[in-house]
């Protein structure tokens, strides 16, 4: 399946130059007059990245980026700009922006960075798709399990938690091996990472 | 008749002079004719009335006392010749008389006989010093007796005359108390005519005056001093304008000090020279060492000045014709002054040239002051001048980096295409098509820039703005090839402006573009642009408004920074270029949104003056 890649500028030429490149190297451009549209059109679940101009009408750049991150659209997101400043790349980079570019760039060069930006986002994919996958594996857990889970995270003994939870150290064993399985968990190691992610507090 | 068998009514009847008989308790008893007609009253009408009826007011309650007085005495014998008497008259003229006074036995009876010596002069006198402003007084050598005090005493002293006569210094009391020792030293030269003094007088209601008094001595025919004469003047306003001219000289003084003016003066006659305090205080001089002459001042001016100076002086002075001439003066360490001269000739009532007047001005600190001023101004105007470039160098920026970008983007797009194997020559074309197309839109962008670079320099002028409106009318006509309707509404007679036609033109065609292309943007069917010139003599502008019929301006917080653009394709300039363009014509440029009834922009222009 091709990957999108959002356009979104004010410039009517560059919006089809790009599209024209990024359709030739196999992505599917998706393109923008506004950033008003671009929101109108993108979520939560759109996948791909965005290549935004700094300078647009209305809304710049980096008041688009703000909104992506209010409305927690993770796509990565490439800045063009036709000037260029240091302390606007610098806002730009450390709200989460990959790249910021300046026009013009070169074909290739912005092929590059597009391919970047779409590893970041399988990447980001990925690593979505497995916390969302390890929240439901924890979802199945019984009460008894979690508890038994959360002290056998923190490094308790079975003996510890059965004496902590009043209860055999057999009923233990086996509420143990059922979170191993339920969770998909290896090891200790792997059910502590697990659990960590789903529940930082 | 009591007085028949003396012979005295024919004596009584025969008299030149004015002659009344008045019984021991004052009533008027004969009044012979001459007394009738000085006196303006029948016989029948003064008989048997007091003799005070024929006395003014004031002076009767006095007279009343002495006759008493003098009745008690008893006395068989002439009486005093030549008083003083002043008497009212029917129509309330004051006559002052002098009177001989005798007594007369009849029938058991005594009588007064006065015999009335009128003076006409002195009766002159009196008629003057009883209408005019100042106090006419008259005493005796030893200032024992008030003999006359004219009735501007109540005016001035506030005090009626009857209390001065019955007390005769009275009047000192009133002097304040500052100045009452040194007046009462002064009043011993009364009789040596030298008695000259100004003091201030207390009126009972507290108003203080200011009296000039002065006294003359009177002789008799022996040579004797007999009375003392003199007159009091109410100095009061002529003192507080004096006192006024006094201060507004100092104040004039101070203001030329202040204003560093200095005053010179030559008399031409004389071929004198004076010079004003300030005016050496300029030179720096010490006008006890240096004499006021030409060359004095001559010298002191710069070597490149001098020259010019010294024909204006010699011209103004040859031909009588006024002249102002701002030079420099080197002081003695090198300093260098500015001065504003200016020379002017007086003539006197022949008609002949008198005195050259002149008045000089130290302007060192107003030239450093405008030096600054005018250094301020310039380097705003680099900073505007800068801004105007960075924006135009932002611009260029955008509008050469987005077709440049479009086209590597294309470039690349095809380089793929061809690397690929990818034969779709139709497709290929396309993106070459469209890649040459954002070239000549750089290209387009670059030529724009130049021309408005190139025009930067060009000079503001008087000119007619009507001819540039239809100039840059016909220019977006000639230029687009969309029609348009356009409504003028230009005011007859506009007074011409002062600007550069150039950069005006450029600014009604950014504007008229403006509109076009909103309209087309929002797919307008009959688009129309409104073009008005009014001229506001007040504010000294013509304002010109562009109004299109779009929809408006929706988004108006950053319409004027650089790159802010809606459309799709730019003119290159924008707003922003726009009113820089217009700022440094010294006119404002503004907006009206007109949302939903199209946006209006407005500009001024200074007229030309």
């Amino acid at each position: 399946m091709k990957k999108k890649v959002y356009v979104v500028d004010d410039d009517a030429a560059v919006r089809d130059a790009v599209g024209m490149l990024l359709s030739i190297a196999g992505y599917e451009p998706v393109s923008f007059s506004s950033p008003e549209e671009f929101l109108g059109a993108c979520s939560q679940h759109s996948r791909g990245c965005a290549i935004l101009d700094v300078h647009m009408p209305f809304m710049d750049g980096a008041t688009l980026q703000q909104e992506l991150i209010r409305r927690e659209i993770g796509l990565p997101v490439i800045f063009l700009s036709a000037y260029g400043n240091i302390p606007m790349t610098v806002r730009a980079i450390k709200a989460g922006a990959v790249d910021f570019l300046t026009k013009p760039v070169n074909a290739n060069l912005l092929l590059e960075r597009v391919e970047a930006a779409i590893e970041q986002d399988e990447h980001r994919h990925v690593e979505l798709e497995q916390a969302r996958l390890n929240s439901s594996r924890l979802e199945n857990l019984t009460d008894r399990e979690r508890d038994v889970m959360k002290l056998a995270v923190s490094g308790c003994s079975n003996k510890e938690i059965a004496r902590h939870l009043g209860i055999s150290h057999r009923t233990v064993e086996i509420h143990r091996s059922r979170v191993m399985q339920k969770t998909g968990s290896a090891s200790l190691l792997d059910l502590a990472r697990i659990a960590a992610e789903q529940e930082p507090d | 008749m009591p007085f028949e068998q003396t012979g005295f009514l024919s004596f009584f009847g025969m008299s030149p002079d004015a002659m009344l008989v008045v019984d021991s308790q004052g009533r008027i008893v004969l009044v012979n004719q001459p007394a009738e007609q000085l006196l303006g009253y029948s016989a029948e009408e003064l008989h048997l009335k007091p003799i005070e009826s024929v006395i003014p007011e004031r002076y009767r309650e006095a007279h009343r006392a002495q006759r008493c007085g003098f009745a008690r005495q008893r006395k068989r014998r002439a009486m005093d010749s030549g008083l003083e008497f002043v008497a009212i008259t029917r129509e309330g003229v004051e006559l002052p008389l002098s009177i001989s006074l005798c007594r007369l036995d009849s029938g058991g009876e005594e009588y007064t006989v006065a015999t009335f010596h009128f003076n006409e002069a002195e009766s002159r006198f009196r008629q003057l010093a009883e209408n005019i402003q100042e106090v006419f007084w008259l005493t005796t050598p030893d200032k024992h007796e008030m003999l006359y005090i004219s009735p501007a005493y109540e005016r001035v002293w506030g005090r009626s005359c009857k209390t001065l006569l019955e007390s005769p210094s009275s009047w000192m009391e009133d002097i304040i108390p500052e100045d009452r020792e040194r007046v009462m030293r002064e009043v011993a030269l009364q009789s040596s005519g030298k008695y000259n003094v100004e003091y201030r007088i207390r009126n009972p209601d507290g108003k203080i005056r200011w009296i000039r008094d002065r006294a003359f001595p009177v002789k008799n025919k022996s040579g004797q001093i007999y009375r003392i004469a003199g007159v009091a003047e109410d100095v009061t306003e002529s003192k507080r304008i004096q006192s006024e001219l006094l201060e507004s000289e100092l104040r004039r003084k101070e203001a030329q000090r202040n204003a560093r003016i200095g005053s010179w003066e030559l008399d031409i006659a004389s071929g004198r020279h004076s010079w004003s305090e300030e005016l050496f205080r300029i030179f720096e001089m010490d006008g006890q060492e240096v004499a006021p002459a030409c060359d004095v001042f001559f010298e002191m001016i710069h070597p490149e000045d001098r020259d010019a100076v010294i024909l204006a002086y010699r011209r103004h002075l040859e031909e009588n014709v006024p002249y102002g001439i701002t030079h420099r003066l080197c002081m003695p360490d090198g300093r260098i002054k500015h001065v504003a001269e200016q020379r002017r000739i007086e003539f006197g009532e022949n008609g002949l040239a008198m005195r050259s007047m002149g008045a000089i001005q130290d302007v060192t600190e107003l030239k450093r002051m405008e030096k600054e001023l005018i250094d301020r101004r310039r380097e705003l105007d680099e900073l505007q001048k800068w801004q105007v470039v960075t924006q135009t160098i932002s611009a260029i920026a955008h509008e050469l980096n987005q077709p440049l970008f479009a086209i590597s983007a294309y470039n690349g797009a095809a380089i793929r295409m061809l690397e690929e194997g990818n034969s779709d020559c139709a497709r290929l074309a396309r993106i070459l098509e469209s890649a040459g197309q954002q070239a000549e839109r750089a290209g387009h962008s670059i030529r724009e820039m130049l021309e408005f670079l190139n025009d930067r320099d060009h000079a503001s002028e008087a000119f007619d703005l009507k001819e540039i409106i239809l100039n840059a009318l016909s220019y977006v006509r000639s230029d687009r090839e969309a029609n348009f309707h356009c409504a003028l509404r230009i005011e007859e007679n506009l007074p011409p402006v002062f600007a550069s036609p150039i950069h005006i033109k450029k600014v009604l065609v950014n504007l008229i573009h403006n509109g076009l292309e909103a309209m087309e943007e929002a797919g307008v069917e009959h688009p129309s642009i409104t073009l008005s010139a009014r001229a506001h003599p007040d504010e000294g502008v013509i304002q010109v408004s562009v109004k299109d019929i779009g929809p408006g301006l929706s988004d108006t917080r950053k319409i004027f920074e650089p790159f802010h653009t809606t459309k799709q394709k730019g003119i290159g300039m924008g707003l922003a270029i726009s009113r820089s363009l217009i700022e440094t014509q010294e006119g404002n440029l503004w907006f009206e949104a007109g949302l939903g009834s199209g946006a209006t922009f407005h500009f001024t222009i200074p007229l030309a003056t």
